[in-house]
């Protein structure tokens, strides 16, 4: 299996002088869907902030298809195929529904960015009608759509998203996970940070357990999904929680 | 010769003072991470007071209230420590720059009204005749101002003693936790914007205690004493020792004020009479890719801060990045 | 009392074009730049000195005291400026940039400023001068209101101006891509926009209006080193005013600026005109300190 993305034994933090993630390795092959779990300040999203280029890497490697992208600059990971999704302040609120789809479509120019954003709506039809306002009037569970369309509009290889179920009610959780499950079934790859653990593995190919700023544990996620060590690694890091 | 000692004697008061001025910069910038734009003002407030408080009284004057010298250096001082209040208070919950923006528009404010508020300033010829602290008690004012210079010494001394006890007690090092990180310092329940004005206001009043001591040296105060191309000689002289470290203040005096003094007398003798405000300018540019060129090139001055890593940082990442162990 | 008010929206739409580019490098650059009101006085004596170098003609426009030979000159000005914006950019600010603290850059800025004004004091001389030695009648327009068409053509031209600016940023897709910056940098880089790019298109549109704002004031005033030093806090109190990174927004705090500055003087005494922006400095920041409307990164 060639990898799509190969993170091999990075380091990266906020300082170069405190590491928040240490060595740590990660692989997504082509149209995999790939869960990252593990307690809070395990470091999950500095993971993916790292791979995203938006926090230096102090050592280790980044490739996307066999070429080394250590420490690219976040619009060229963007041309690279790269999306990104973070958790918070994923979509420019000051900017209308329709701007922000322009920001997300801008490398491709013209009218190749004018179809892809057409077809956006059909995707997510509820934006629809916010197209002119502002998407600071959007719900939660709106501008969640709002961040993911805009991700998907150059058609990437590869979507990392940061805890997509965040903050969102029951029913919406299931239908966003319905929705990535779908998605990687198109051919993109996901790889995503999750809380919601059972949800996010019960629809994954593969899970990564981290903490620590560490890699613990990694393998299919049916497997993973009932392996007592995955529940005590939470429990022995944050008792209150799982 | 003894002109030469002399002028040494009036150059090291002046050094002095500006050594004062500098340390009460210092706990704002180096200490706190605070940035003040108008130096000068809290000078100025700092002098006009102790002037309008030690001044004999005159008619058409407000003030002459004819003080002792020590009460109006702590009046001038506390003044100044008001005015660092008042624009701390209006912008430090806010932007880090909004502290900047408003010190320097209290810079222009006071020059204002300094030269035009006649009534209380004396306008553009300022308050002259101002009585020296016990001056009738020297026969000559030559041996006056040696003893000036031992007492500005003595106080610069004593501020800098304060100064160190003050940055290495428990208060210190939660300030530069402070600086080091905002959020960190918080999440270990520092308020760090009480913390900060309290920083602020006391540099303030060092710089104003500054301002009284110049007036008590020359014994009158005026506009073009407190021009603003002082603030940007301090904040030189600041950061050519390395800010976060007294010493190198000190020595950043020494260094930019000599720069300054022997291109001043160069000017004025090489120079032509007609050329001389362009002459001025480039003083002005020697001052400006100093502070320019020393940021780029050697961001730590001369000396450099000494490395005291707060524990009060360490324990608040660690809490931080942790955050499920709390 | 007419007076005053079309003084000071004439002096406010001039404010206005130079905050204007403030409110974008404090919204996309994030830091206070103290040199941009220098860039004003730069753009000022550069056009000045294309005049005299050149030794080119007033040749008036009707009324005016002014003709092609000061456009052509704006012009060359705007150029020399927005080349010295993006030389202190690439000397000065790029080193600093993500190495150190912003405020460092805030720092900087003020050196910068210094070192600015200075040049242009030892280029030029201290003395204030004129583009033009023409003399202009005033108008009565009304009853107690005369103006000079100079300044006809310079609060007309100003407002166009900003009109454009707003235009551009609305409508053009690199226009999106600063208001998206604005917002939130990081999310803007993730979704494939150039950073370096859009520093680099702020300086240029900063740098030529505050060199055009530069010629206008020198046009209704007068040239002076100390232009952007006087200046720089009516910016900043505009840019705030507005909402930091709000273009509209800094327009109209630049117009009120510049009415609060021209009404004050019929209640204190004008020596304390240059304090006004200051005061109301303070009381934005004690009141509402966001501005009075929504900016793009205001408050914190």
């Amino acid at each position: 299996m060639s990898a799509l993305l190969e993170v091999e034994a990075v380091t990266a933090g906020y300082r170069p002088d405190l590491p928040i993630i240490t060595d740590m390795s990660v692989a997504v092959a082509r149209g995999e869907l790939v869960t990252i779990i593990g307690p809070n300040g395990a470091g999950k999203s500095t993971l993916i902030k790292a791979i995203a280029g938006l926090l230096k890497i102090t050592s280790g490697a980044v490739r996307l298809e066999g070429t080394l992208r250590t420490n690219l600059e976040p619009s060229r990971m963007a041309d690279a195929g790269i999306a990104y999704v973070p958790q918070t302040e994923n979509i420019f609120a000051s900017l209308t529904v329709e701007e922000n789809l322009k920001v997300g479509a801008q490398i491709l120019g013209g009218r190749a960015a004018r179809e892809r954003i057409a077809a956006a709506y059909d995707s997510f039809p509820d934006l629809t009608a916010y197209r002119r306002q502002k998407a600071a009037v959007l719900s939660g569970g709106q501008r969640q759509m709002l961040a993911v369309a805009r991700a998907l509009l150059t058609r990437p290889h590869l979507i990392m998203l940061d805890e997509p179920s965040a903050g969102l009610a029951p029913k919406l959780v299931t239908e966003v996970f319905q929705r990535l499950a779908a998605l990687a079934r198109t051919g993109v790859a996901i790889l995503m940070v999750e809380q919601n653990a059972k949800a996010a593995m019960a629809i994954s190919d593969r899970t990564y357990v981290l903490a620590e700023g560490r890699n613990r544990l990694d393998g299919p996620s049916a497997a993973l999904i009932d392996d007592p060590e995955v529940a005590a690694i939470y429990l022995g890091r944050a008792g209150r929680r799982a | 010769m003894l002109g030469i000692a002399l002028y040494l004697v009036f150059f090291l008061i002046v050094v002095t003072i500006y050594a004062i001025l500098v340390m009460g910069l210092n706990l704002q910038w180096g200490f706190t991470g605070l940035f003040n734009a108008g130096v000068v003002a809290f000078y100025a407030i700092g002098a006009y007071g102790t002037a309008i408080l030690i001044g004999p009284e005159r008619p058409e004057l407000i003030g002459g209230f004819e003080l002792p010298f020590a009460l109006g250096l702590l009046g001038g001082a506390a003044l100044a420590a008001l005015a660092g209040l008042v624009v701390a208070l209006a912008t430090l919950r806010l932007r880090e720059e909004y502290l900047a923006i408003a010190t320097f528009g209290i810079a222009i404010t006071v020059q204002l009204v300094a030269l035009n508020f006649d009534a209380l300033t004396g306008g553009a010829n300022g308050l002259i005749g101002l009585p020296r602290p016990m001056f009738g008690y020297f026969e000559t004012p030559n041996l006056y101002n040696v003893c000036y210079l031992v007492a500005v010494l003595a106080i610069a001394g004593a501020v800098y003693a304060l100064l160190e006890r003050a940055v290495r007690s428990p208060w210190g090092r939660v300030l530069r936790a402070i600086r080091e990180d905002a959020t960190a310092a918080r999440s270990l329940g520092k308020n760090p914007t009480a913390i900060r004005l309290q920083a602020f206001i006391l540099g303030s009043g060092i710089m104003g205690l500054a301002g009284g001591l110049y007036v008590g040296f020359i014994g009158f105060v005026s506009p073009i004493d407190f021009l603003p191309i002082l603030t940007f000689q301090i904040w030189a002289m600041l950061i050519v020792g390395g800010s976060g470290n007294n010493k190198g203040a000190v020595l950043g005096v020494l260094v930019v004020w000599g720069l300054w003094t022997i291109s001043g007398t160069l000017i004025s003798q090489v120079v032509p009479p007609s050329l001389q405000s362009q002459a001025g300018a480039g003083q002005a540019i020697i001052i400006g890719l100093v502070i320019v060129l020393t940021l780029l090139f050697r961001p730590r001055g001369l000396i450099g801060e000494e490395s005291v890593v707060s524990k009060h940082v360490r324990a608040a990442r660690v809490a931080r990045d942790n955050p499920s162990s709390s | 009392m007419l007076q005053a008010i079309a003084d000071g929206l004439l002096t406010g739409a001039i404010i206005a074009l130079g905050a204007i580019g403030l409110t974008l490098t404090m919204g996309i650059l994030r830091f206070a730049n103290f040199a941009h009101a220098e860039m004003m006085t730069w753009g000022a004596y550069m056009a000045l000195g294309v005049l005299t170098l050149f030794g080119l003609p007033t040749a008036p426009f009707g009324p005016l005291t002014f003709g092609w030979p000061l456009l052509v000159a704006t012009l060359v000005a705007a150029g020399l400026t927005v080349a010295l914006a993006l030389l202190i950019d690439r000397l000065v600010f790029r080193p600093l940039r993500g190495r150190v603290g912003h405020l460092t850059l805030v720092f900087a800025s003020f050196g910068v400023a210094l070192l600015v004004r200075n040049v242009v004091l030892l280029m030029f001389g201290g003395r204030a001068t004129y583009y033009s030695n023409e003399l202009q009648m005033s108008v009565e327009v009304m009853d107690g209101l005369r103006v000079m068409p100079d300044q006809i053509f310079v609060f007309c031209f100003a407002l166009v101006l900003a009109g454009a600016v707003y235009l551009f940023l609305q409508k053009t897709p690199l226009g999106l891509a600063m208001r998206a910056v604005s917002e939130n940098p990081s999310l803007a880089g993730v979704c494939g926009i150039r950073l370096g790019k859009v520093v680099m298109w702020t300086w240029i549109v900063g740098g030529s209006l505050a060199a055009v704002a530069g010629v206008l004031y020198g046009v209704t005033v007068q040239l002076r080193p100390e232009i952007g030093f006087h200046l720089l806090l009516p910016l900043f109190a505009a840019a705030i005013l507005g909402g930091v990174g709000n273009v509209v927004g800094a327009v109209i705090g630049g117009l009120l600026i510049g009415l609060i500055e021209s009404l004050s003087v019929l209640v204190i005494p004008s020596g304390y005109k240059l304090a006004i922006p200051f005061l109301v400095l303070l009381v934005v920041l004690f009141v509402r300190p966001s501005g009075l409307f929504r900016g793009t990164s205001g408050g914190r």
